[in-house]
């Protein structure tokens, strides 16, 4: 083989390698975007628990027994002392900055609660997501879940789950 | 022909031979991840579709748009919603519901997991079909690759109830466990996914804790 013909042949093989590298790369990326994608269905069923944990609860500390006057309300929404998770939580907003971690294998899931009085408008879908400074008989829990792995891998990306409903208290 | 063009026929035949097998097992690699990766879609979707039913039907037990008027067919007494869930065990559930059209007439809703000997056919060894029947309709199903449907029963004090359930009323929130798997996979390399709800308490149905 002659210089010329070496050089072409360092250049072919350059060219396959370079192919090769990427294809790998595209696999990597697309199983770590479908292990993601796995991630988000537990994430969101680890929010969604949550969230019917919570309205499995009493509206309010103050609302156990029945009915009370609106001033009576917990403001700002917060856990009595002694209250430390969902087992010996008795209200809704006993899960305002209540965190939680799950570990599924090796991902762990972390869970941050909010819970904020909402005042809804009819004529005004976003007032939803308006956090209001006053007791109203509404609140809104907001659950974001966030997930890491030990050993991060190319094109895995920490996304964020975010569910929110509004617990109202009726009374008949 | 010369030693040394002997020996480059030699050396490009090696070389070539080894991009041979490499270009071979890209393509076997590349064959095995689109297979894999569009059986995983399958079993995401699978799962989502199966979720999406049970929180849909299991939110709305006791649930009748009629309710104030409505006998129960065990007792002939007025329905009581907390009172909805017939029958629970691990892996089934019968319940009262009002389905669609929403008439006012109550509907029993059975939900149970098929034996291993239905899907012989297929070549993952662990899928069961999952049945829906509608009062006394013939049992609706497909099979979606459901590997895992179990249930746990909870108290209004949180605690688990053993199985089967029978006491009409005990029943206040449920664990649904469900994991989906492909049918049939690349390499027998079965995917999987699984949704856990650790509590689904239906709206109907009494949450007053015991003291």
């Amino acid at each position: 083989m002659n210089t010329g013909q070496s050089l072409f042949a360092i250049g072919a093989l350059l060219l396959l390698s370079l192919t090769i590298l990427r294809v790998n790369n595209n696999i990597i990326l697309t199983d770590s975007m479908m292990i993601d994608s796995k991630f988000g269905i537990i994430a969101n069923s680890i929010a969604t628990s949550l969230i019917e944990s919570a309205t499995e609860k009493f509206f309010d500390a103050n609302t156990k027994e029945g009915p009370c006057d609106i001033s009576a309300l917990t403001y700002p929404p917060n856990k009595e002392s002694g209250e430390t998770g969902p087992d010996n939580f008795d209200d809704f907003d006993d899960f305002n900055n209540y965190p939680q971690i799950d570990t599924v294998g090796s991902v762990v899931f972390y869970s941050m609660c909010k819970v904020s009085y909402v005042d809804p408008d009819p004529d005004n879908p976003t007032s939803l997501d308006n956090v209001v400074s006053t007791r109203t008989w509404n609140k809104k829990l907001s659950v974001s879940v966030t997930w890491t792995m030990n050993d991060q891998t190319i094109g895995f990306s920490a996304d964020t789950v975010k569910q929110s409903t509004i617990y109202s208290y009726w009374y008949f | 022909m010369g030693f040394t063009t002997l020996l480059d026929i030699a050396g490009s035949m090696i070389i070539g031979g080894i991009l041979m097998m490499v270009l071979w097992r890209l393509s076997d690699a590349s064959t095995e991840k689109t297979y894999n990766n569009s059986g995983e879609l399958t079993v995401q979707q699978n799962l989502l579709t199966l979720a999406e039913m049970i929180e849909f039907d299991f939110r709305k037990i006791g649930y009748c748009n009629t309710w104030n008027v409505v006998m129960d067919p065990r007792t002939n007494q007025p329905f009581i919603s907390s009172q909805a869930i017939i029958y629970a065990d691990e892996n089934s559930m019968v319940f009262y519901t009002d389905l669609d059209p929403y008439d006012g007439n109550l509907d029993s809703v059975r939900y149970y997991l098929g034996p291993l000997s239905e899907c012989t056919s297929t070549p993952n060894p662990r899928d069961r079909i999952l049945y829906r029947v509608e009062n006394n309709d013939v049992p609706v199903a497909s099979n979606l690759g459901v590997t895992d449907f179990r249930m746990v029963y909870f108290d209004v004090n949180d605690d688990s109830i053993p199985y089967p359930v029978l006491t009409r009323g005990l029943i206040k929130s449920i664990e649904i466990n469900l994991t989906v798997e492909n049918v049939a996979a690349y390499d027998e390399k079965y995917s999987n996914a699984f949704w856990k709800q650790i509590r689904l308490a239906s709206r109907n149905v009494s949450r007053s804790k015991t003291k």
